[in-house]
Order: C-alpha cells, then structure tokens, then sequence
C-alpha cells in the first residue's frame, strides 16, 4: 500500500490554516467583556489635620503607618527589579559591543589579507603569463 | 569614498538612551504618585509592562520576517532581500530574548509583594515563559547552525510559531479568566488613574521601545559583520586552492 502524501499545495495551505484557527479561535474571547479591569488609583494627598483633634492625629499616624510599613515590605523588591534591568541591559550591551569590535578588527584584518592575496596571486599569474 | 565616520558615533546613540532611561526612571520616582493598593513597589509596572510589550512586539515582527525569509529565499532576484530578512529576524529574536528575560525576572519580583509568591503557573506567565523557551530554541539552533541553509530554514519554521505564541500571550487574559494579571493598560472602566502614572507609563514604553530598536539594528549589523567574515574566508580559501 502506498502511503499517503498529502500534495504541496496541502502542505503549504496547513500552516496558515493552523495559524488562522488559533487567530480566529481567540477572537470571541477579545471582544468579550474583560472580568478584570484594574485600576491603579494614585494615593490620596495627605490633608493636613488639626493638632487639636488626637483622634483625627491618631488615624492620620496609623494611615501614614500602614503605607509606611507597605512601602518598607516593597523597596527592596523595587530596587531589586531596577537593579536587575540595569544589570541585564548593561551586561548585554558591554557584551554585545565587545563582541561587535573584536568582529570589526577581525574583518579588517581579513580584508587586508584577502587584498594583499589577491595581489600576489594577480602578480605571480601576471607573472606567469610574461614568462 | 566612504563618507568619514565620525568619533562621537558609535558612543552617541548609547548615551543618548541611556540617558533617555534615566530620565523615564526620574520621573517614575519623582513625579509619578504612590498607588494606593501596592505602595511604591508598582512603580516596577513601568518597565516591566513596557518590556512585555516590546518583547511581544519583537517576537511577532520576527515571525514576520522568518516567513519573509521563507518566501523569498528561492526567488530570483530577492536573494538579498531574503538574507536581510533572516539577519533582521535573527537580530529580533535575539532583543526579543533579552527582553523577556526582563520581563521573567522582574515578573516575580513584583509578584511575590503583589501576589504572595514568586510564580504561579497563570495562563499569560506560563504562556510567555513558552513562547521564551521556542525563541531561546531559535537562538540554540542558530548557533549551532551558523551559515547552514537547512538549519537556518528549521529556525525560521519555528519562528513563525512565534506569531500564534505572540498573540495568545497577549491574549491570554481573555481566554482564561482564572489568571492574576492586571489588565491595567488594556482593560475597559480599568487603567492608571492618575495622568502622570499615564505619562511615565507612555514614556517608558516609547524609551524601551527605542532602545529595543536600536539593539536590533546593532545586532544586525553584527550578523552582517559575521556572514562578510565567513565570505572572506571562503575568498582567501579559494585562492589558496587556485594558488596551488
């Protein structure tokens, strides 16, 4: 029994057919309503309270307390996170560029040998020729 | 003639974006408003969502350009144009990498104060953690194929899964609910509040987005660079073999 080979046109119709499914398949999904929309909401502005009132001082303590505490849990997460960036970025530019010069001296280097071979090359078959 | 280069150059453009970043990180810290629910540490938001979108972006452009080298590989007259394609997707799978790495690694330094933990296997993280692992495999093969047509052709078919990969990250957060990714930036009745967390948020994303390309076309040019040296040495050893 001969097996079966599907024909070029089938072959080359099937990957886009894939890609197409997958694209169409998530369409209904983007026009859906999103369940999660988020906001990030700035901080209010800290009002200023009236010394008088412990109370309202009191709650004004607590308030600045808890983002206090909130900030000191998240800093060295964001300094962390920018460190990393820096460090990423800076690594493969250093590297990147390293990599790039030693390139571009090795392709001099080439260059110039390649001249000076086909130069003594043309002279000796020059020579040849002459002789 | 070759137009005379000039010294500032090469050190121009690096500093003008480095420089540009730092300016984007100024204002994030200096200028945009502490959030309500998270405290400082949203303030990574900036440049991870910004590196996201880039990452995204250069992974499906790749794509594009594999199928372009696809396409016109065999076609007279557009060998050039062919082998432009496959630099240029090279270079952007390469950028692309970085950036996800980015994106992987200060993911879940934010997540572990935002979420509790570190990773979740969520749809969007497990989706580009995929899509990252298919173009390190793109970058594997390039490099262990170097000049090889048949590998280069391998490379570039599984490049073009990039744009289904791209495309489901992106859109992962529809398709399956049951995620913890914000949906901030695409989100309807959602957003940044505040219209200087949306004007630190488009000036990261431009800065990031400029510095992506910038890195892209470095790194084509360095592709360039490599196929001329390979050239060379095919030249000089054929005039070795005519020497003899």
């Amino acid at each position: 029994m001969r097996p079966f080979v599907p024909s070029a046109t089938v072959r080359r119709l099937t990957p886009v057919a894939f890609m197409l499914l997958v694209v169409a398949s998530s369409a209904p999904a983007i026009s859906a309503e999103p369940q999660r929309a988020l906001t990030f909401e700035a901080d209010a502005p800290t009002e200023s309270v009236d010394s008088n009132e412990p109370l309202a001082l009191l709650a004004s303590c607590d308030k600045k307390l808890e983002s206090c505490t909130t900030d000191a849990v998240g800093m060295p997460y964001l300094i962390a996170a920018y460190l990393v960036l820096w460090a990423i970025l800076v690594i493969y530019f250093t590297l990147a560029r390293r990599g790039q010069r030693r390139l571009r001296e090795e392709l001099d280097e080439l260059r110039a040998l390649v001249r000076e071979y086909e130069d003594t090359f043309l002279k000796g078959s020059e020579g040849d020729t002459t002789a | 003639m070759k137009a005379p280069q000039s010294s500032l150059r090469p050190v121009f453009m690096p500093l003008l974006l480095g420089a540009a970043l730092m300016g984007v990180i100024y204002f994030v810290f200096a200028v945009t408003p502490r959030e309500q629910q998270m405290g400082e540490v949203y303030k990574i938001f900036y440049f991870h969502v910004a590196s996201a979108m880039s990452c995204l972006s250069l992974f499906f452009i790749c794509a594009i350009a594999s199928i372009g080298y696809l396409v016109l590989r065999n076609r007279k007259g557009w060998g050039r144009i062919a082998t432009l394609s496959d630099q240029v997707a090279h270079g952007l799978a390469e950028i692309g990498v970085l950036y996800g790495a980015i994106v992987l690694t200060t993911g879940p330094i934010w997540a572990k104060p935002a979420w509790g933990t570190y990773w979740n296997w969520e749809p969007r993280l497990t989706l580009l953690l995929l899509t990252f692992f298919l173009f390190v495999g793109y970058l594997v093969l390039r490099a262990y194929g170097q000049r090889d047509e048949k590998v280069k052709n391998m490379a570039s078919g599984i490049a073009v899964v990039g744009i289904p990969a791209a495309l489901l990250t992106h859109f992962a957060i529809q398709l399956w609910k049951g995620g913890n990714h914000p949906q901030v930036v695409t989100g309807e009745g959602g957003g940044l509040a505040d219209p200087a967390m949306r004007q630190g948020f488009a000036m990261a994303v431009g800065t990031v987005a400029l510095l992506a390309i910038y890195l892209v076309w470095m790194r084509v040019k360095t592709h360039q660079m490599r196929d001329e040296v390979e050239m060379l040495f095919l030249d000089m050893s054929d005039l070795e073999e005519a020497r003899r």
